[in-house]
């Protein structure tokens, strides 16, 4: 009865230099010690300063089997990197999570193990119910992730507590599907799988998770992800 | 029915056949949007749902509708003064409430906001660990982390 599962991890990567050796050192720690089958498919964006080079030399520490290299030339949009990485994923299960370490690759199995729960089509981390949360965020940042929330809970309904959250995990097929719908980008993609999820009758599960931002690097939210996220909701409001 | 703390919030798998169902044709209104996605090729194919924003209309619509031909004394009712004062001003009234629910809602969010100061740390070690096993496994660009 215990079919083999194999998790497709996806990076998409654009000037992680220092953060993908940590975040695939704790990927390979947890899917290793949680006894799952797994690939890390790192799909960097010809980052200038040489992300590829570290991926290189992981790939030769772990293995062709563990870490497969999809480069691209420049930086292109997060949706067509899925789909670039996905056409060669051998896995039944695509992990999608920043390379940033925002995203602690400790929860993954608890993922899984909710996956496994009810056989969901979509599980998806929260950082607004149960132990989930954030560190690193001011007051102002606080009101305008609660607020914003608060809105896409209002308007669109989903049916998740955190929509713009982007460690998830997805049945291949059903991201396939998914990202075949979309056609927004970047935080408004991630709203937007959801969304389509939803729409397409998917189930989808949450898992509480700890959001750290970025410990190396700058943090970006400044006014134009602001007004590109308010469009994006208002076209799923009228859309969706 | 604003609450998003739902947790594992299922659908019911029936309907996911539905989903699978070719739409009739013409209502895909995705196509007169502009397509930013690079694929020209894969037609964007979804189930077709009322959007959100025409629920709220209808709800809203149907709602003024009802106001206006009562304040416009479209129909006689026999409400005591007191009732017809109040759906007088019931429209207002209601928005206002919600906005006051609303703020009230979002305050306590962001004041119970979990601040993850162990989750900060435990990664600060982590990171710590990663470093050294890597060096040890002789990782080639250690000298980074210098």
């Amino acid at each position: 009865m215990a079919e083999h599962n194999k998790y497709s991890v996806l990076l998409p990567t654009y000037e992680e230099r220092n953060n993908l050796p940590l975040i695939v050192w704790l990927l390979v720690k947890h899917l290793s010690e949680s006894g799952h089958d797994f690939e890390i498919i790192i799909i960097d964006d010809g980052s200038p300063d040489g992300t590829l080079d570290v991926a290189k030399e992981l790939q030769r520490m772990y293995g062709k089997d563990k870490i497969v290299l999809r480069p691209r030339e420049k930086k292109l949009g997060l949706g067509t990197a899925y789909i670039h990485g996905i056409k060669h994923a051998t896995g039944n299960f695509v992990v999608i999570l920043d390379a940033d370490l925002s995203h602690h690759p400790k929860f993954l199995p608890e993922f899984i193990r909710k996956q496994a729960e009810r056989d969901y089509d979509v599980v998806t981390g929260t950082r607004y119910s149960g132990n989930g949360g954030v560190f690193g965020w001011d007051l102002k940042r606080k009101v305008i992730s609660r607020g914003a929330n608060y809105l896409t809970q209002v308007l669109l309904q989903p049916g998740v507590s955190d929509l713009t959250g982007s460690f998830r995990l997805y049945k291949k097929a059903v991201l396939e599907k998914l990202i075949n719908a979309c056609v927004s980008k970047g935080y408004v993609f991630q709203m937007e799988m959801i969304i389509r999820a939803r729409q397409f009758n998917f189930s989808v599960a949450e898992v509480p998770i700890t959001f750290v931002d970025r410990l190396y690097g700058e943090s970006k939210l400044g006014g134009s992800e602001v007004v590109a996220f308010f469009k994006g909701v208002l076209y799923l409001f009228a859309t969706t | 029915m604003f609450d998003g703390d739902q947790e594992g919030n299922t659908l019911t798998e029936p309907t996911r056949m539905q989903a699978e169902l070719p739409h009739p044709p013409g209502v895909i209104a995705e196509e007169a949007l502009p397509s930013r996605l690079p694929s020209p090729s894969q037609p964007k194919t979804h189930p077709y749902t009322i959007p959100k924003l025409y629920q709220w209309l209808l709800v809203a619509s149907v709602f003024m509708a009802v106001w206006l031909s009562y304040v416009a004394g479209y129909f006689k009712t026999s409400l005591r003064q007191e009732y017809h004062d109040i759906i007088l001003v019931l429209p207002l009234y209601l928005l206002m409430t919600f906005a006051s629910y609303s703020l009230a809602l979002l305050g306590y969010r962001v004041a119970t906001f979990n601040d993850c100061k162990e989750a900060a740390e435990e990664l600060q070690e982590d990171v710590k660990e990663a470093r050294k096993d890597l060096e040890r496994k002789g990782y080639k660009y250690a000298s980074d982390w210098q």
